[in-house]
């Protein structure tokens, strides 16, 4: 199974009776195949704007509305939804439905200058929600099952390099506040941030810690190695790691700054 | 209360609201609305519990119109948690009872109506300024609406203002009739009076689908902020018992007591004793 068939098992069965929509998102490719074969879906015009301050419209009156779109580039032209109306709501006690966009990481390649925002972290950090890379199998499924028809707003994200890849299936150790455990051993020793899960295991000797752009992110109850390796492919300025390193250093006094990302060649020029 | 009485009542909590603002006593930006108190009144009477509405920065109006307490509007204006809304929400943002909705960003409400009329499936009521219509999200909304049969009222209060610059002087005009018949919505329009406010609102309300409702409204005395304020605030309204029958042009007010007016001022006289003494 594809980590895109992956998604569409797990994740379509608990859109049901949920307002979906997206451009495209019954015709041709069905966006990429984020949208096939998923009943009962809307297929909107092209206003990206529109489409997720409705989105929060149906939230905030305690409904379930999910939007597949195309890429995270042009979530932009959405932007101020999801700052300023996701505040509103939050103020107001309005986060009584959920909203969720699913959409495209264009990590396969450098595409032009206008998709490159290859990078989920800035977005969740300007308006304080979690965003997920999908990435694993028990992952998906977990996430499908807590966090799609949550009370509130999450950005769902398939890095599309990987998105018709066979997907990556490991049996998760613990999860907590913001991250998930991965391997075996005494002492995490790898810390997977973005889209670096796979990197992630492959390095790792004792525990990977993923963690989700989630501003929530708790430290976990396991110890770090002497010395652990901070992963992160975002290629925005700020670097979720460094979120994550500041709260494991508050709680750890071992932790060593992250000094080298590893950053896929691919994604940016 | 009687709706004429309601539109003194709101022109007179107003007053001392702006005697409050010109203390210093609001550390949130307030936005008066002198002259929308028709449009606010026939809000109130056409929509209901079930029939939500969105607002914007300029919602004052409305509040005193469907709330009717003006302590609990003060007290949210406070920061008080006796507020409308535990005094978490302020001006700008303020949303309690039927209003569902209210934005300080220009033309964010209109997205978030659709999706509420896509959720309910009922008649939603969105209200911006002639200044939110330049938006690229009142477009796209209102082609949103149409091609999806929403029942979203776009209700414009066009005031000729977007803080301190006219229409004439930051675009060229626009016909809103015909940008309404182009994407097949039904167009309505009114003055600001009690009744037209009425009838064009009632109307919209029964088109089923989305409908559209310009209201020209004068925005009396000083756009933002307290009366008097900025040089360029052209005092329309005199609010002392003598020169407040003096009529004053497309004043909802003045058209709503027109055959009463000896008792229209014996009523505001009144007023503003128990509006200071609520208030102050």
């Amino acid at each position: 199974m594809t980590l895109l068939e992956c998604y569409r098992h797990h994740f379509f069965p608990r859109m049901e009776g949920a307002i979906t929509f997206g451009e495209n998102i019954d015709k041709a490719s069905c966006i990429s195949g984020l949208g096939k074969n998923l009943s009962g879906s809307r297929n909107v015009g092209n206003c990206e704007l529109t489409h997720i301050g409705a989105g929060f419209g149906v939230m905030m009156d305690g409904g379930h509305a999910v939007l597949i779109a195309k890429q995270l580039d042009f979530m932009l032209l959405g932007l101020d939804h999801m700052v300023n109306t996701l505040s509103f709501a939050r103020s107001a006690g309005k986060l009584t439905g959920s909203f969720s966009i699913v959409t495209y990481l264009c990590n396969q390649g450098y595409q032009g200058p206008q998709s490159s925002l290859v990078d989920l972290s800035g977005f969740c950090s300007l308006g304080g929600f979690p965003g997920y890379l999908l990435q694993e199998e028990n992952q998906i499924a977990d996430l499908a099952r807590t966090a799609l028809g949550a009370p509130g707003f999450r950005i769902f994200v398939l890095p599309q390099r990987i998105a018709n890849e066979p997907v990556l299936s490991l049996p998760i150790t613990a999860v907590g506040p913001g991250w998930r455990m991965y391997g075996q051993g005494q002492k995490i020793d790898v810390v997977s941030c973005h889209a670096t899960l796979a990197e992630a295991v492959s390095r790792s000797r004792g525990f990977v810690l993923h963690c989700d752009c989630h501003p929530d992110f708790e430290h976990p109850p396991f110890k770090l190695a002497d010395k652990v390796t901070f992963l992160d492919d975002g290629c925005g300025t700020l670097r979720w790691a460094d979120f994550i390193h500041r709260k494991l250093r508050a709680c750890d006094p071992f932790v060593v700054r992250p000094r080298n990302h590893a950053v896929n060649p691919d994604s940016f020029p | 209360m009687e709706p004429r009485e309601l539109m003194l009542s709101i022109r007179a909590w107003q007053r001392t609201l702006n005697d409050h603002l010109k203390a210093n006593r609001f550390r949130i930006p307030i936005h008066l609305a002198f002259g929308y108190e028709g449009l606010a009144v026939a809000m109130d009477d056409v929509t209901s519990k079930a029939c939500p509405v969105v607002l914007h920065h300029r919602n004052i109006a409305y509040q005193l119109a469907f709330q009717k307490c003006p302590r609990a509007v003060a007290a949210e204006f406070l920061g008080e948690s006796d507020g409308l809304a535990g005094g978490r929400l302020g001006s700008m943002n303020l949303a309690s009872g039927k209003i569902f909705y209210t934005t300080s960003i220009l033309g964010n409400g209109l997205p978030v109506a659709c999706g509420l009329a896509l959720s309910r499936g009922t008649t939603v009521f969105v209200v911006f300024g002639d200044g939110a219509i330049e938006e690229g999200a009142f477009y796209e909304s209102l082609l949103f609406a149409r091609s999806h049969g929403l029942r979203v009222v776009f209700v414009q209060e066009n005031n000729d203002r977007s803080m301190a610059s006219t229409i004439a002087e930051r675009r060229c005009p626009v016909d809103w009739a015909m940008i309404s018949h182009a994407v097949g919505v039904p167009h309505f329009s009114s003055d600001a009076t009690l009744d037209g406010c009425r009838r064009a609102l009632a109307a919209a309300a029964e088109a089923h689908g989305p409908a559209f409702v310009e209201v020209r409204l004068p925005a009396f005395n000083n756009h933002a902020g307290a009366t008097p304020g900025w040089p360029t605030d052209p005092l329309d309204l005199d609010f002392t018992p003598e020169g407040f029958l003096r009529p004053v042009e497309a004043d909802p007010l003045h058209d709503a007591w027109r055959d009463a007016l000896d008792e229209c001022q014996a009523a505001w006289q009144k007023l503003q004793a128990v509006t200071r003494e609520e208030l102050l």
